[in-house]
C-alpha cells in the first residue's frame, strides 16, 4: 500500500527567493524505511515538515501531497509522527510517564488506554527503569528515546525523523538506530529520515534518495546509491559513506559496492587474494617531548560517600601532542577534563605542571561560549576583555579568523551558525589569550563528516605551533585520524594509552570500522587512507 | 513500608489537610500536644529527610517571648522588670508554639507524601491546562537553573570574572539575557513538538497514574466524619487562656482524636508488619 506519494511537488518560502523544494516526485511503500540524504539546505527537512501538516512552513505550495490514499489535509494529524533534532527542546514535561502520555493526553483518550499504552511503548523500549524519573535529569540519548516512545505511543503510521541522532554521541546513536529498525521490523511503521551521518543509517535503510538543491537526484537502494555517490567524485557526501564503501572507492575496487563491515571483509578478501599485508606499527615519540602535565595516582569523587570517579589515574601530558580520551558514557571523562582544566581537585595523588599554563576548554554546546548578538562583537568585547590594545585586538581577530575561515562570519549571530561553524567561531574566541593546552569535550558531536575532517586539519595545526590539545570523545573514527596518542578510560582509570595505530589494532571492539574491514587481511590499518596507502603498495 | 504514601493523592491529601486544620483551628492545649506527637511519630515513619533541629528553637522562642510581651491573666509567676509574668500568658506561649511546630510537622509529612505527580494529579483533575502549565515549569525552571550554571563555569573559564561588582554584575546580566534568548529558541522548538503531537486538537484530558481503589474511598470516609466529628461535634476546639485557664477535664473525644492523627502511622506501622510477616514466610 501507499502511504506516501508526493507529485511534481515545489515549494517557496514567502521569505524565499528560490525554490526549497523542486518539482518532487516520491512513492513510500508501506512498511519501508527511506533515508533523505543531502548536504545542509538541500531542502531535506522542508520536505520532511510538508508532510507534516502542522508543521508545514508557510509558502508558496504547488503540486500533490497524498497520504495513505488521502489529499494531505485530510489526513488525522496523529498518523503522521515527527521526532525532531534537538532532543531536550521537544520535551514538554517534568516527568518521564507524563511525556509518553502527553500526545495521548491530548487525543482524549480515555485513562485505562493511556495506562496501556504508555506501559507497552515504555517496555518495549526499555524506558521501563527510568519511567519514574525527571526528564531533566535523562542523558542526551535517553532524551530522544523518549521523544522517539512517545511519539510512537500515539501509534502514527508513518513516522518522520529529521536527523535524530545528529545530537547524539556514536553509541546513543547507535542504540537509537536500532530502536528505530526494531519498531519497523516489528510494528510495520513506515519510517522516513535525514541523516547526514550515513554509516549507521545506510545500513538499515530500504532505499536511499539523496537531495540537491530541492530536487531528488537520485532513489535506489543503498548499495546503487553507494556507487553513484563514489561515481560522481566531487560528492559532498563521500565523506559521510560507511567505511567499507570508502575503501572500495579508494581502492579502485570493482564488483559490487559493500556497505557494511561483512560486506566490507568479502570484497577486501577477494581484492587481496593470496596477500597477506602487514604495516609496521609506529611507535609514539614522546621521549623528547616537554611533559607538561603529569597526573599521578589520582583520586577523586565528587562526594563523601560516593565510589570514586577516577581512581590510581596516571597519565602523561605532552607539549605539542593531540591526546584522544576513549571511554564510555559513566567512564569519568568528563570529570578528568574538569580536573585538567582546574575546576577540581584530587583528594588522593598530584597533578603536576610545569608552570602555570593557560587553558581553554571547548564545551560540548560551543554556542554557550558567546554572550554577545553579534560575532565579531563578541570577539572585539573578549580580545578587550584579556587586555590587549584595540589595534592588537583587531590584528589577532585577523589573524585566527583566517585560520579558522569565519571572516564571512563575522555579522551573524552566533546562534545561527551551523555546527560546525559554531565550532570554528568558538575555537578563535578560545584562540584569543594564546592557550598552551586546549581541552575539547566532545567536539564530533552535531557535526557533518567534512565538518570532522576540517577540524582534525584544524587540530593538527594548532599542535604544530605548540598547543597541546587533549580531546575527549567518543568517536572512534575521528580519534584515529586526529590523535597522537588515545587513552582509554575504564571504570576511573586509563587502562591503555599508546598512538592509535597500536593503540586500534590491539583492541578487538573498540576499534574502528577500517580496522575491523581489514584485520587479518591487512594487519595495522586503522583508517581507510591507510588500508588505500597499503592496496597502492602492494600494486607497485 | 510507607503504606500511607501509596494511597490516592485525594485521600492522602484530604487527610493531612483535614490534620492541619484541626491542628490550627483548636485552641485547646491538649489537642495541640496530641497532634504535635501524632505529627512526629508519623514523620519518623516516612523516613523523611527534611531536617527538623529548628523546630525546638521555635518552639523556645514562641514560648518565652509571649508571657513577656503579653501580661495578661490572674496568676502572677514573678516579677521581671516590674511587669507581671504571669502562668496563663506562658502556656498560652506553649501551646502557641506547640501549634507551629504541629503545623510545620505536618506539612514536612505532606512534602514526603504529597509529590509533584500527586498534586498534579490533584490540580489536573480541577484545571487541566494550568496542570500543564505547572508540569513544564517545573522542567523549565531546573533547565534554566542548570543552563545557568554550565553558561558561568563556561564563561568563567574563557576570562576569570575579575573582582569590580559593575563587571561582575555586567557579565552576570549578559549570561542571563543569553539563558533567556536560548529558551525563547528552545520554546519555539517544543511548540512544535506539542503541536506535532497533536496539542489543542482535541478537548485535552489529565491522565494521572492513580487508581483510586476502595481503601482510597475507607480514607475519604474516614477523615470526612473524623474531621466533622471533631471540629463540629466533640467540643474540645474552643478554650479560654485568660484571664483564667479553663479546666481540662477528660474526655474519651481526646482519645478520638489521637486515633484519628494517629491513624497514617498506624497505617504505615501495619505495611512494616505486613511485610516482615510476608518475608517470614518466604
Amino acid at each position: 500500500m501507499e502511504i506516501l506519494n508526493l507529485e511534481n511537488l515545489s515549494f517557496k518560502y514567502s521569505t524565499g527567493q528560490d525554490y526549497a523544494i523542486n518539482n518532487i516526485n516520491l512513492t513510500v511503500e508501506e512498511g519501508e524505511i527511506l533515508l533523505l540524504c543531502g548536504s545542509s539546505g538541500s531542502g531535506k527537512t522542508t520536505l520532511l515538515k510538508l508532510i507534516k501538516k502542522e508543521l508545514s512552513p508557510v509558502g508558496e505550495l504547488n503540486g500533490k501531497i497524498t497520504l495513505f490514499g488521502n489529499p494531505r489535509d485530510n489526513e488525522n494529524s496523529c498518523d503522521v509522527g515527527l521526532v525532531m533534532q534537538n532532543p531536550h527542546n521537544q520535551i514538554v514535561t517534568d516527568k518521564v510517564w507524563h511525556e509518553l502520555a502527553f500526545g495521548l493526553e491530548n487525543l482524549g483518550i480515555d485513562k485505562n488506554t493511556i495506562r496501556l499504552r504508555t506501559g507497552e511503548m515504555a517496555s518495549f523500549l526499555g524506558i521501563s527503569s527510568w519511567f519514574d524519573k525527571n526528564t531533566s535529569e535523562l542523558s542526551g540519548g535517553q532524551t530522544q528515546i523518549l521523544n522517539l516512545a512517545s511519539v510512537m505511543a500515539m501509534q502514527p503510521r508513518l513516522l518522520l525523523l529529521d536527523e535524530p541522532v545528529s545530537q547524539l554521541d556514536p553509541i546513543a546513536a547507535r542504540e537509537f538506530l536500532n530502536a528505530v529498525t526494531r519498531l519497523n521490523r516489528e510494528t510495520g511503521t513506515t519510517v522516513i529520515m535525514t541523516e547526514h551521518r550515513l554509516e549507521d543509517a545506510f545500513v538499515l535503510a530500504d532505499r536511499v534518495a539523496v537531495m540537491e538543491n530541492g530536487r531528488i537526484k537520485y532513489c535506489d537502494t543503498p548499495k546503487s546509491i553507494a556507487e553513484q555517490i563514489i561515481k560522481d567524485k566531487a560528492s559532498p557526501l563521500f565523506n559521510s559513506l560507511p567505511a567499507s564503501s570508502r575503501i572500495y572507492a579508494m581502492t579502485n575496487g570493482d564488483g559490487e559496492c559493500p556497505i557494511d563491515v561483512r560486506q566490507g571483509r568479502a570484497y577486501l578478501r577477494k581484492a587481496f587474494e593470496g596477500k597477506y599485508i602487514k604495516q609496521n606499527i609506529e611507535k609514539a615519540k614522546m621521549n623528547n617531548r616537554q611533559r607538561i602535565i603529569k597526573l599521578h595516582n589520582i583520586h577523586f569523587r565528587y562526594q563523601k560517600n560516593t565510589p570514586d570517579v577516577l581512581r590510581q589515574l596516571d597519565l602523561d601530558v605532552y607539549k605539542g601532542e593531540s591526546l584522544c580520551i576513549l571511554g564510555a558514557n559513566g567512564a569519568g571523562k568528563s570529570t578528568l577534563l574538569r580536573m585538567l582544566s582546574g575546576g577540581i581537585k584530587p583528594y588522593i595523588g598530584k597533578m603536576k605542571s610545569d608552570n602555570k599554563h593557560r587553558i581553554s576548554m571547548l564545551p560540548q554546546r560551543a554556542e554557550l561560549v558567546f554572550l554577545k548578538d553579534n560575532l565579531l562583537e563578541d570577539l572585539t568585547e573578549c580580545c578587550k576583555e584579556i587586555g590587549y590594545s584595540d589595534k592588537d585586538g583587531a590584528e589577532k581577530i585577523a589573524q585566527l579568523s583566517q585560520v579558522f575561515n569565519i571572516s564571512n562570519l563575522f555579522d551573524r549571530h552566533p546562534y545561527d551558525l551551523s555546527g560546525g561553524e559554531t565550532q570554528r567561531a568558538a575555537l578563535t574566541k578560545l584562540m584569543l589569550k594564546n592557550p598552551d593546552v586546549l581541552l575539547l569535550d566532545e567536539p564530533t558531536k552535531g557535526i557533518d563528516p567534512n565538518g570532522k575532517k576540517e577540524l582534525t586539519g584544524l587540530i593538527k595545526a594548532m599542535c604544530k605551533q605548540g598547543v597541546t590539545v587533549i580531546t575527549v570523545t567518543h568517536d572512534i573514527e575521528f580519534s584515529a585520524q586526529t590523535a597522537d596518542r588515545c587513552a582509554l578510560l575504564f571504570n576511573g582509570e586509563i587502562i591503555s594509552c599508546s598512538a592509535p595505530q597500536s593503540f586500534f589494532c590491539g583492541n578487538c571492539f573498540y576499534t574502528t570500522d577500517a580496522n575491523r574491514i581489514s584485520r587479518g587481511i591487512i594487519d595495522n590499518a586503522v583508517t581507510c587512507e591507510d588500508v588505500a596507502k597499503m592496496w597502492k603498495a602492494s600494486e607497485e | 513500608m510507607q503504606r500511607f504514601s501509596a494511597f490516592h493523592p485525594i485521600s492522602s491529601f484530604l487527610y493531612l489537610i483535614s490534620a492541619v486544620c484541626i491542628t490550627m483551628f483548636s485552641r485547646n492545649i491538649v489537642i495541640a500536644a496530641i497532634s504535635i506527637v501524632a505529627a512526629f511519630v508519623f514523620y519518623l515513619s516516612l523516613k523523611a529527610t527534611q531536617s527538623v533541629w529548628i523546630y525546638p528553637l521555635i518552639f523556645l522562642l514562641t514560648a518565652i517571648t509571649n508571657p513577656i510581651f503579653s501580661h495578661n491573666g490572674v496568676t502572677v509567676l514573678f516579677f521581671l522588670n516590674g511587669n507581671p509574668i504571669t502562668l496563663e500568658a506562658f502556656v498560652y506561649g506553649v501551646y502557641l508554639g506547640a501549634v507551629i511546630i504541629a503545623v510545620l510537622l505536618w506539612f514536612s509529612c505532606y512534602n514526603t507524601v504529597i509529590t509533584s505527580d500527586k498534586f498534579l494529579c490533584l490540580f489536573g483533575a480541577v484545571m487541566p491546562k494550568a496542570a500543564l502549565t505547572i508540569s513544564m515549569a517545573l522542567r523549565l525552571v531546573p533547565q534554566f537553573i542548570s543552563g545557568g550554571r554550565e553558561m558561568l563555569e563556561i564563561q568563567n573559564s574563557i576570562i576569570p570574572i575579575r573582582c569590580g561588582i559593575i563587571k561582575r554584575v555586567k557579565k552576570h546580566i549578559a549570561i542571563f539575557s543569553c539563558l533567556i534568548t536560548r529558551s525563547l529558541e528552545g520554546a519555539v522548538e517544543q511548540l512544535s513538538s506539542m503541536k506535532a503531537r497533536g496539542y489543542g486538537l482535541h478537548k485535552r484530558v489529565s491522565y494521572s497514574r492513580f487508581r483510586f481503589t476502595f481503601a482510597d474511598f475507607l480514607l475519604l470516609i474516614y477523615t470526612i466524619t473524623g474531621f466533622v466529628y471533631i471540629v463540629f461535634f466533640s467540643g474540645l476546639l474552643n478554650y479560654n487562656y485568660y484571664p483564667e485557664m479553663d479546666k481540662i477535664n477528660f474526655d474519651v473525644s481526646y482519645i478520638l482524636c489521637a486515633v484519628f492523627l494517629l491513624m497514617p502511622t498506624a497505617i504505615n506501622l501495619w505495611g512494616e508488619i505486613k511485610w516482615k510477616y510476608s518475608i517470614s514466610k518466604i
